[in-house]
C-alpha cells in the first residue's frame, strides 16, 4: 500500500474503509490561504483547526484542498515528495488557468518531479554548498551596512521597505555575482513586480508590473550576454555551463532560474525579518540574550525561523491515494502544508507561541523537508545572522512604534508590512562620496 | 568486549539525507559538510557515557537520517 503515515492499527484507522465524503463534511472549514490577516490570528486560528482535526478541508471560492496543520502530517506529506505527492501545482487553489501568469509553465526545479529534478537538484546543490555561501559574507554583510546607512541618523525606520525587503531583494545580486550598484534599481523593479504602484488603477498597476518584469529580464539578458563573451568566476556563469542530458540551459530557463532564485529568497527572509524585528522591538531583553552568549545566536536563529516560518507549500497526490494522518488522500487532490502551524504543534513543542532559543525540541520545518527541502536554507542561515550581527552592531536598542499597527497577510510567504522601530540615532558608517 | 567498553559512532542514511545542515552546524567535531551541503561523518568513535548527548544531536535531523550505533572496530 501506499500509506505515508501510520500502518493499519487493528480494527480502526487507515485501513478501515473510510467515508470520504463523510470525512469532508466533518471537517469542513473556510481557509482562505492568501488573506489579509495578521499572521498571530492566523496562528491561533490554526491551532483551533487542529483542534478539530490535523487534517481539515477547506473549500473556499470554488477551490477546495486539505489543510495540513499537524507536525506529523505535515512531514508524512513533505517525506513522500516524488513519491505518491508532487510539487507542481505548488498553490492550493491549482494551477493558473487564467493565462495571465505563465499557466502552467514549470519553473526549474521548484514544480518539477522525480529523476528530473534530482538531476537539477544535484548540478545546483554544490554552488549552494555551505561554504560556497560562507564567501559571499563580506558582500552581504556590506550590503547589510550600506541599507543602515540610509536610516541611522534618523532615529527611526519603517524596518520592510528600509532593511528586510531590500535586503532580502539584493541579495540575489550578491550571488550572482552581479555589480552592488544595481542593488537599487533591481529593488525598484522587484517592489513594483510585487506591490505595484502606490495609489494606481489596476490598469497602471499591470502596465507598471509588466514594464518592470521587462527591465528585469532585459537586465538578466545583459548579463548573460556579457557572460557569454567574459566568462566570470560566479554563480551566473556556473549556472549557464551547468548541462543536463547533454544540452545547457536555454536563455528562457536561465532567466525563469534567476527569477526564481530572487522570489524565492526575497519574500522568505524578508518575512523572517520583518517578523523578528516586530518581536524583538517588544521583547528588547530576548534581543540581549540573543549577543550574551556567543553560542546563543546560532540557537536563536534557528528557533526564529521555526516561529516564523513563512512558506507553506502545496503537494498533490499522484499515487492512487495517500495516508496523511488519518485520511487517505486521493489522486488528484491537494495538501496545503502550513509549516507556521506544524512548527507550533504542541505534541512536540512546549508553550509553542513562546520564542525561547534553548527549548528542546523536534527540528524545525521552515526550510520543508525531503527532495524538495529549501536549496537556499544556508544562504538564508547566513543572510538572518549578517542581518542580526550588523543591526545589532549598528541598533542596540530600538522600540517598535506603537502609533503605527503592523499588518499582515497570507500567500504563498506570509508576510508583515509597517513595522516601524525607534532607536537612538547613530552615526552612518559608509564615507561620504567627494 | 563488555558494554562500558563499546564504542558509538554516529551513521548517517544517505538515502534520507537532504542536506540541511543541521549535524555540522550543531557538532562540528563529528560532522562534515561534503560539497553538496550533505552531512558526513567524521572524527573518532565516542565513549558509550556519551550515548544521550549523541541521541540528542541525532535527533535534531528534520530527515531522521542520524541513528547512534556501536562502532565496530577492529580487535
Amino acid at each position: 500500500m501506499t500509506a505515508a503515515g501510520d500502518s493499519p492499527g487493528a480494527g480502526s484507522g487507515p485501513g478501515a474503509v473510510v467515508d470520504l465524503d463523510a470525512l469532508k463534511r466533518e471537517r469542513a472549514v473556510e481557509y482562505n490561504p492568501f488573506l489579509a490577516v495578521n499572521l498571530p490570528d492566523n496562528l491561533d486560528r490554526m491551532a483551533g483547526l487542529r483542534a478539530v482535526s490535523p487534517m481539515t478541508y477547506s473549500t473556499v471560492g470554488g477551490s477546495s484542498f486539505w489543510v495540513a496543520t499537524g507536525y506529523d502530517e505535515v512531514v508524512s506529506v513533505l517525506r513522500n515528495n516524488n513519491k505518491g505527492f508532487v510539487s507542481y501545482p505548488n498553490n492550493p487553489f491549482g494551477a493558473p488557468t487564467d493565462g495571465t501568469q505563465a499557466a502552467n509553465k514549470k519553473l526549474i526545479p521548484i514544480d518539477i518531479d522525480g529523476p528530473e529534478h534530482r538531476a537539477y537538484r544535484k548540478l545546483l546543490e554544490p554552488v549552494f554548498a555551505p561554504k560556497e555561501m560562507q564567501a559571499l559574507e563580506p558582500q552581504i554583510r556590506k550590503l547589510a551596512n550600506d541599507l543602515i546607512d540610509n536610516w541611522i541618523e534618523d532615529g527611526a525606520v519603517d524596518f520592510v521597505p528600509g532593511f528586510a525587503f531590500p535586503f532580502s531583494a539584493t541579495t540575489v545580486i550578491v550571488l550572482m555575482g552581479w555589480p552592488l550598484e544595481d542593488a537599487d534599481m533591481m529593488n525598484g523593479w522587484v517592489r513594483t513586480l510585487q506591490h505595484g504602484v502606490k495609489g494606481g488603477d489596476q490598469e497602471e498597476t499591470v502596465k507598471a508590473m509588466v514594464a518592470a518584469g521587462q527591465a528585469m529580464r532585459d537586465y538578466m539578458s545583459g548579463m548573460i550576454a556579457e557572460r557569454k563573451t567574459r566568462p566570470a568566476d560566479d554563480f551566473t556563469t556556473m549556472l549557464m555551463n551547468i548541462e543536463l542530458d547533454g544540452r545547457k540551459l536555454t536563455d528562457d530557463e536561465l532567466l525563469d532560474m534567476f527569477l526564481l532564485l530572487m522570489l524565492a529568497g526575497l519574500d522568505t527572509v524578508q518575512s523572517v525579518l520583518a517578523q523578528v524585528f516586530q518581536y524583538l522591538g517588544e521583547h528588547q531583553d530576548q534581543w540581549d540574550e540573543m549577543f550574551a552568549e556567543p553560542e546563543t545566536l546560532d540557537l536563536a536563529v534557528e528557533e526564529f525561523l521555526r516561529w516564523t516560518a513563512p512558506a507553506p507549500p502545496t503537494r498533490n497526490v499522484t499515487a492512487e491515494y495517500m495516508m496523511v494522518g488519518d485520511v487517505p488522500v486521493p489522486a488528484g487532490e491537494r495538501v496545503h502544508c502550513v509549516i507556521g502551524a506544524a512548527n507550533r504543534d504542541p505534541k512536540y513543542y512546549q508553550n509553542p507561541d513562546d520564542v525561547d532559543f534553548h527549548r528542546q525540541a523536534k527540528p524545525h520545518l521552515a526550510f520543508g523537508l525531503g527532495p524538495h527541502r529549501c536549496i537556499g536554507l544556508h544562504l538564508a542561515r547566513l543572510e538572518v545572522k549578517i542581518a542580526f550581527q550588523e543591526l545589532r552592531a549598528r541598533m542596540p536598542r530600538f522600540s517598535l512604534d506603537q502609533s503605527h499597527e503592523p499588518v499582515g497577510h497570507l500567500g504563498f510567504a506570509w508576510g508583515v508590512e509597517d513595522v516601524f522601530l525607534n532607536f537612538p540615532p547613530g552615526q552612518r558608517q559608509a564615507k561620504q562620496a567627494g | 568486549m563488555s558494554a562500558e567498553n563499546e564504542k558509538l559512532t554516529y551513521v548517517i542514511d544517505t538515502e534520507m539525507c537532504a542536506g540541511h545542515g543541521r549535524c555540522y552546524g550543531l557538532a562540528p567535531e563529528s560532522f562534515e559538510s561534503d560539497d553538496f551541503g550533505y552531512g558526513r561523518v567524521i572524527g573518532v568513535p565516542q565513549d558509550a557515557g556519551n550515548r544521550a548527548a549523541m541521541e540528542e544531536i541525532a535527533a535534531q535531523c528534520p530527515e531522521s537520517a542520524i541513528s547512534v550505533q556501536i562502532a565496530v572496530t577492529k580487535a
